[in-house]
């Protein structure tokens, strides 16, 4: 069997126009850039699905420096979604994009429920975008985004305002920072999200002891790496046992062992984010991995999925 | 203008490179000699490269290329021993292998048509300049190095290119002159065509108030904390006269008088 296919998936399987990828391993919203800064360093067509950067109707400056902190096993980061903007991203990468194998999924970032919809209509039926992630995840801005995820009933709300305004497969990527996660995982769900991301960064500090005050400007930054794959595993697991559609699971991973155990948690894709940072290559690393298990233990990946639930 | 080693430079690459040796220079600094052909075929003055550290480090580090050998397979780092990852690296031993990305960033613009330049160096940020003296000697242009460092521990001057003009400058006086390396800028500044800087941002900062220097064509370079050093994770932005710019990707090299200093503060 040729496992470029065999490790194909769909994400959007009640969506009319679906999300087909090649493979299930997708380079994160706001570690990958828009993708054409790391065609340099790896083989972008050959990932999944690539996840640009965070976007906003109106360009961001983010936050103030220092926006990152290494940490135990990870870092800390306070980027503040800086980002030129849906107009220029629109007018610059999307013609890039449109000439890709790999399919492009615009992550969005909204104050109200309007930009969120505002953004969905911006971006219908633009050449070389694939599907919408929405992000109400991120901790690192004053206003929106994570206040719109942390409980079920405005992550619901800013869900259908997106699918209502947009007939491009829907992704919503669930924050870590909520009390109950399932719940928030349930309500997306039935609002029609097309498949669920988790987790983005889980909130957290740095102090220095010379100056005695907070390493980051923001005082507060979003942790990632392998210092929180546990955590991320084990809501993955339980949010893809308690919804019907695909869950693509992330956080932390850095090898191809560690896509494959959100695979058996339960996940239909994996996001590979602060690894890339690390080592830009390390998507492109997992796909071959995946590749390899599949192909060594002569096992169909479907049946990978969630294996670890029964 | 015509420049010697500016413009679009190569893609980086991803490569494993040989250690060839690692010693230290004075206390806690160490100079580290790496087989990168790759780089070092690629590399300008002033790019630099992000380099896998062992141990706890998480996080790549970003070493500015120090020289390019003769030979133009090996490249060297001039660093200091500061944390888990540059401890980690000051204990690398021939034979040992780094994993280097690089030659990253923009680097030096260098005049064809310059005669003569200065090189203002502070402390560590001699790193750089010592590859932008050799490519500036090579072509014929006339080197002046002014180089200060807090006591007289420092760089063996026996090992700067041969042919420049050092000026020395300590914080103590235990060499040369009494004083901060940045004083000498407005002596040099009617004679050379070109003015390039690299040390801590007080130097900067102390530069971007001296309004004899306005208009003046000064380089300096930038360090800030930074996770990609490829431009995707906007880690190192910082504010320009003409609006955000990162480190790693457009500079670390920046005209003096582009930088909004104000908000250089809290890096």
């Amino acid at each position: 069997m040729d496992t470029i296919n065999a490790l194909s998936v769909q994400l959007a399987p009640h969506n009319p126009r679906g999300l087909l990828l090649h493979n299930p391993v997708i380079a994160a919203s706001g570690t990958f850039g828009y993708g054409d800064e790391m065609s340099g360093v790896c083989d972008i067509q050959r990932l999944g699905a690539i996840i640009c950067k965070g976007t906003t109707l109106a360009p961001r400056e983010g936050n103030k420096q220092p926006r990152i902190a290494e940490t135990p096993s990870g870092m800390l980061n306070a980027i503040g979604l800086q980002n030129m903007g849906v107009e220029a991203l629109i007018a610059t990468k999307s013609k890039i994009w449109a000439g890709w194998r790999v399919p492009v999924i615009v992550n969005i970032a909204g104050e109200s429920l309007e930009e969120y919809a505002e953004l969905a209509r911006t971006l219908e039926g633009v050449p070389g975008i694939s599907g919408l992630e929405i992000n109400i995840s991120c901790p690192n801005v004053a206003s929106g985004c994570m206040e719109f995820g942390a409980n079920p009933d405005s992550a619901a709300r800013v869900t259908s305002a997106v699918k209502n305004a947009t007939s491009l497969p829907v992704i919503v990527k669930l924050t870590p920072n909520a009390c109950d996660i399932v719940a928030v995982a349930k309500a997306v769900a039935g609002a029609g999200s097309d498949a669920i991301s988790l987790i983005n960064t889980l909130k957290g500090m740095a102090i220095d002891t010379k100056k005695r005050k907070p390493i980051l400007g923001n005082k507060t930054g979003g942790l990632s790496g392998p210092a929180i794959k546990p955590i991320a595993l084990y809501m993955v697991y339980q949010v893809s046992s308690a919804v019907d559609v695909p869950v693509i699971g992330g956080g932390g991973i850095m090898t191809s062992q560690d896509a494959l155990e959100f695979i058996l948690a339960g996940a239909t894709a994996v996001e590979v984010g602060t690894a890339t940072l690390v080592n830009p290559a390390a998507a492109t690393d997992i796909v071959e991995g995946l590749e390899s298990y599949v192909a060594a233990n002569n096992v169909k990946f479907a049946e990978l999925i969630g294996a670890a639930q029964r | 203008m015509m420049a010697i080693v500016s413009g679009p430079g190569t893609p980086p690459t991803q490569s494993k490179a040989e250690v060839l040796s690692c010693n230290p220079v004075t206390a806690g600094t160490y100079l580290l000699r790496v087989n990168a052909p790759a780089v070092a075929a690629a590399a300008r003055p002033g790019q630099f490269t992000m380099v896998k550290c062992g141990g706890d480090a998480f996080l790549r580090r970003p070493l500015s290329i120090h020289r390019v050998s003769e030979t133009g397979a090996e490249i060297s780092f001039l660093f200091a021993a500061i944390g888990k990852g540059t401890d980690w690296l000051s204990a690398s031993k021939p034979g040992d292998t780094l994993d280097i990305i690089g030659p990253l960033g923009n680097g030096f613009d260098l005049h064809v048509s310059s005669r003569e330049i200065l090189l203002v160096a502070g402390g560590l940020g001699l790193a750089p300049l010592v590859f932008l003296a050799e490519r500036a000697r090579r072509n014929g242009i006339r080197v002046n190095l002014a180089y200060g460092t807090a006591s007289d521990q420092r760089y063996d001057k026996k090992l700067l290119p041969e042919g420049i003009r050092l000026v020395e400058f300590t914080d103590d006086g235990t060499c040369g002159r009494k004083g901060f390396v940045t004083e000498c800028v407005p002596g040099f500044i009617g004679s050379v065509d070109q003015v390039f800087v690299c040390g801590p941002l007080p130097m900067y900062f102390a530069l971007s108030k001296q309004q004899n220097l306005k208009g003046k064509d000064i380089q300096i370079s930038l360090e800030t904390r930074m996770a990609c050093g490829l431009g995707v994770c906007y880690a190192c932005s910082i504010k320009t006269v003409d609006g955000q710019k990162q480190v790693c990707h457009d500079g670390p090299v920046f005209r003096l008088d582009e930088i909004v200093w104000n908000e250089m503060a809290g890096i």
